[in-house]
């Protein structure tokens, strides 16, 4: 879109929530649910209690993290992309 | 009502979202816009544009009373005497905080009380707890039974001689109940009554006089306007000695260095350049509505919600609210045992479905409901059974 600024970097872009999570998924061997983060993130008192899964779905739109649906456990799970880092730079 | 018709006035409808016909069903949050509203907009900034009252210009004069006549349609939309009933502002929650400063900080006195429920909006709950902690007046909660109505007879043991204000959801945004308000001013004839419309004005007939409010509040964006206009409509007797809400240009009468007169009514609540073409916009999807008619946008959606709650009943889902359309707007709230409300709402969107999920800003009712939040399918006039078909396709492979 026109009105659209330049980014210096995308990290730079992001919001404190968004941040929150990337650093979650960084700490964490394995993926997490989408409950597991929201919790994580709402304690941190950053907003409304349903913030997170907004930015967990923007930061998936913007190739950073990506979701899987396991059926057997009924949940989604979220990790980091391989390309996150050269995303981020 | 040919739903094919309609269909073809909204523009969005044809969008595909990853890779899928849209099917939006998040029509409490907002709803969407024909060409006409759009028409309209475009319209007025091409070929009226101009600041409103006092300009001598003829683009002025037109624009002026392009914006009186969008007032005057609001007002016979809702059964109001005349336009001076009708104030607009940006939207519903600012309407309530105009009736809470301009009314309840002037009026209420420690010891005082306001009424509302448990199903309210934030929108309608919050500014009361300001007066609350404010002025030292008790604000009283209603409970809900548990089939989602509101439980009258608590309603009507809470009300005493110290009630002060009523503010109810005439139709609840997460349960759907609709609330009968006639019934509600019959409890308590001298209290202010003050009706959240946001979920009814929308989707039904509602008469102010009918009802015998003294307040009734909506936004133009759920029902196809634009965002950033809504309505309070108030009493004229009421809004007349009420004391203005924010103060400046285009509200004054006249101005002198240290003390001013205001205008009359609606303008005395209506401060600075006003969302013109927000009301322009809000005129047209008035009349957008009135063409199809109220109580066919009402059958329709009653259909549509029978139609959804009949292939949602499974032993693994949870629905919150009544489950009699009669008495239930048109938005449903639900869980899937097992799963995450908004793990749903993102395996729907993959399938280009728009619902909502969590708190929808009602977290005291979540609570009550003994969860964090649920999903929401809502409907609106352009909304068809297939895609009520095609939905369950999608949450049937979901829930197995
Ligand atoms: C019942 C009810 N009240 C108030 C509001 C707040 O409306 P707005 O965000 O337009 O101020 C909403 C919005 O969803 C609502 O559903």
């Amino acid at each position: 879109m026109f009105w659209k600024r330049k980014k210096k970097k995308e990290e730079d872009s992001l919001t404190l929530s968004e941040k929150a999570i990337i650093s979650l998924l960084q700490s964490s061997k394995k993926p997490l649910s989408t409950e597991f983060i929201c919790k994580k993130v709402d304690k941190l008192n950053l907003g409304c209690v349903d913030e997170p899964s907004h930015f967990l779905h923007r930061l998936e739109k913007k190739g950073i993290i990506k979701k899987e649906f396991s059926k057997k456990e009924k949940i989604i799970l979220w990790s980091l992309s391989e390309k996150y880092d050269r995303l981020l730079r | 009502m040919n739903i094919e018709e309609i269909r073809k006035d909204f523009p969005i409808l044809k969008r595909k979202i990853n890779g899928k016909q849209l099917i939006y069903f998040d029509n409490s949050a907002t709803t969407q816009k024909p060409v006409q509203v759009i028409n309209a907009i475009k319209n007025f900034y091409e070929t009226y544009n101009a600041n409103i009252h006092r300009g001598i210009h003829t683009l002025s004069q037109e624009a002026s009373e392009m914006y009186e006549d969008a007032h005057k349609k609001v007002a016979d939309f809702i059964g109001a005497n005349d336009m001076q009933e009708i104030i607009f502002v940006r939207n519903t929650t600012e309407a309530i905080n105009l009736v809470m400063y301009s009314y309840a900080m002037e009026n209420l006195e420690k010891g005082d009380e306001i009424l509302t429920t448990i199903m309210e909006h934030h929108s309608n709950l919050v500014p009361w707890q300001y007066v609350e902690q404010k002025k030292g007046i008790k604000l009283k909660i209603a409970d809900i039974k548990d089939d989602g109505t509101l439980d009258l007879d608590q309603f009507k043991q809470m009300i005493n001689e110290k009630t002060k204000i009523i503010a109810i959801t005439h139709i609840s945004n997460v349960l759907g109940t609709i609330n009968d308000i006639k019934k509600i001013r019959k409890m308590k004839k001298d209290a202010i009554l003050l009706v959240d419309g946001a979920q009814s004005v929308p989707h039904m007939l509602v008469n102010v006089k009918k009802m015998n409010c003294d307040f009734l509040i909506f936004s133009a964006h759920k029902m196809l306007g634009p965002t950033g206009i809504g309505v309070l409509y108030g009493k004229k007797e009421l809004l007349e000695k009420m004391k203005p809400f924010l103060y400046g240009g285009d509200m004054i009468s006249k101005v002198e260095q240290h003390k001013s007169t205001f205008a009359i009514l609606p303008w005395k609540f209506e401060a600075g350049t006003s969302n013109i073409v927000g009301g322009i916009g809000l005129a047209t999807a008035i009349d957008y509505l009135n063409k199809i008619g109220m109580q066919n946008v009402r059958d329709h959606e009653k259909e549509l919600v029978k139609y959804f709650l009949e292939k949602l009943e499974d032993r693994n889902t949870i629905i919150y609210g009544p489950k009699d359309p009669e008495i239930k707007g048109g938005c449903i709230s639900f869980n899937i045992k097992g799963f995450n409300y908004h793990d749903i709402a993102s395996l729907l969107d993959k399938s280009g479905i728009a619902i909502r999920s969590g708190h929808h800003c009602a977290q005291p009712l979540l609570k009550r409901l003994g969860t964090t939040g649920t999903c929401r399918a809502s409907f609106y006039i352009y909304n068809t059974k297939e895609e009520i078909d095609k939905f369950f396709d999608i949450l049937n492979k979901i829930r197995g």
